[in-house]
């Protein structure tokens, strides 16, 4: 197995290529990645006063789904953490007004906004976060993760006139000439659609160009919700792989 | 279940209710007067004993209330 990061931009975003693996254990990672990593999130409000124009269960709900750091090492163990809420209208409650009692448990942005308190009305309560997984409930998923196979774009370069037609309809501008040839400059962008094919056999009635997937190669995208970086969560996904593997083959042996 | 089960009377537990606790309000604007189950009994049907409103809100109970994140 072969693995190569690919830069980008953005924090929160991992790319990386994996080579020799098939397609089951790709979409594993992926599953683990989404569902088996424990993170935070809140599953309880006590609710002391709420004058809101909206309901308890509406608040709630809209607690849990608010993403919380979580510190490396948590694991289903981990002890309960407790944010309490107090305000008073008029104003707009967001997530940065839940005070935590452990601080490496946080909201991971403070602007997203829970309700709006008109003038005289109230709202004071304790939510309880707990660990939990993915494949519970989606407000313990702690990212997005896709993966497709890589492409193989393959251009007979002897019989290309070089008209340039497949280079136009590319939806995603991943191809360009250079030197008297077609190249490919942003394989990662290829979405399989086979448009450049399709123009290309319209004009010249020959597979001049072809696209197809690796079976072994595979580009995976990893998006961060902000509870982990993405590395801890490829990490502790590989981790829980490797431990259910290790409980499968001690199961097998017994 | 026997016979002798179904004809003895099935006691439900009734939570304790404090009759002096506020648990109503009027809605008529100029009274909006907070009233107990005691209030109301001073009065004849269901209407607030000082402007004769027939419009009464229930008010939020005291307890914390314990909701789940769904």
């Amino acid at each position: 197995m072969r693995i190569e990061f690919i830069p980008v931009d953005k924090d929160d975003t991992l790319m990386f290529i994996v080579e020799g693996i098939d397609a089951t254990f790709a979409n594993s990672l992926r599953r683990a990645i989404m569902t088996e990593v424990p993170v935070y999130a809140c599953n309880e409000v006590v609710f002391y006063t709420n004058s809101s124009p909206l309901y308890d269960e509406v608040i709630s709900h809209r607690i849990g789904l608010v993403p919380l750091t979580t510190p490396e090492g948590t694991d289903k163990d981990s002890k309960m953490v407790t944010m309490s809420l107090e305000a008073q209208g008029p104003t707009t409650v967001y997530s940065g007004s839940l005070v935590s009692d452990d601080p490496s448990v946080q909201p991971v942005n403070d602007e997203f906004p829970l309700l709006k308190l008109g003038p005289g009305q109230s709202i004071s309560l304790n939510a309880e976060c707990y660990v939990g997984y993915g494949k519970d409930h989606v407000k313990w998923q702690p990212g997005l993760v896709g993966y497709k196979n890589y492409p193989i774009i393959d251009v007979d370069k002897q019989r290309c006139n070089l008209c340039g037609e497949c280079v136009k309809t590319c939806p995603t501008k991943i191809l360009g000439i250079e030197e008297g040839s077609i190249v490919v400059l942003e394989i990662f962008k290829c979405t399989f659609c086979k448009s450049c094919e399709d123009a290309c056999k319209r004009l010249n009635e020959n597979e001049i160009i072809t696209v197809r997937p690796m079976n072994d190669k595979f580009i995976f995208r990893i998006e961060s919700f902000g509870n982990m970086s993405t590395k801890d969560l490829l990490n502790t996904a590989l981790n829980v792989i490797e431990k259910k593997a290790e409980r499968l083959d001690q199961l097998l042996n017994e | 279940m026997s016979e002798e089960d179904m004809d003895s009377p099935v006691e439900i537990e009734r939570p304790v209710v404090d009759r002096d606790e506020k648990m109503y309000k009027c809605i008529n604007r100029e009274c909006r007067k907070e009233l107990s189950i005691n209030d109301l009994d001073n009065v004849q049907g269901i209407k607030c004993p000082y402007c004769g409103g027939r419009v009464l809100i229930k008010l939020r109970p005291k307890q914390a209330k314990r909701v789940g994140c769904i």
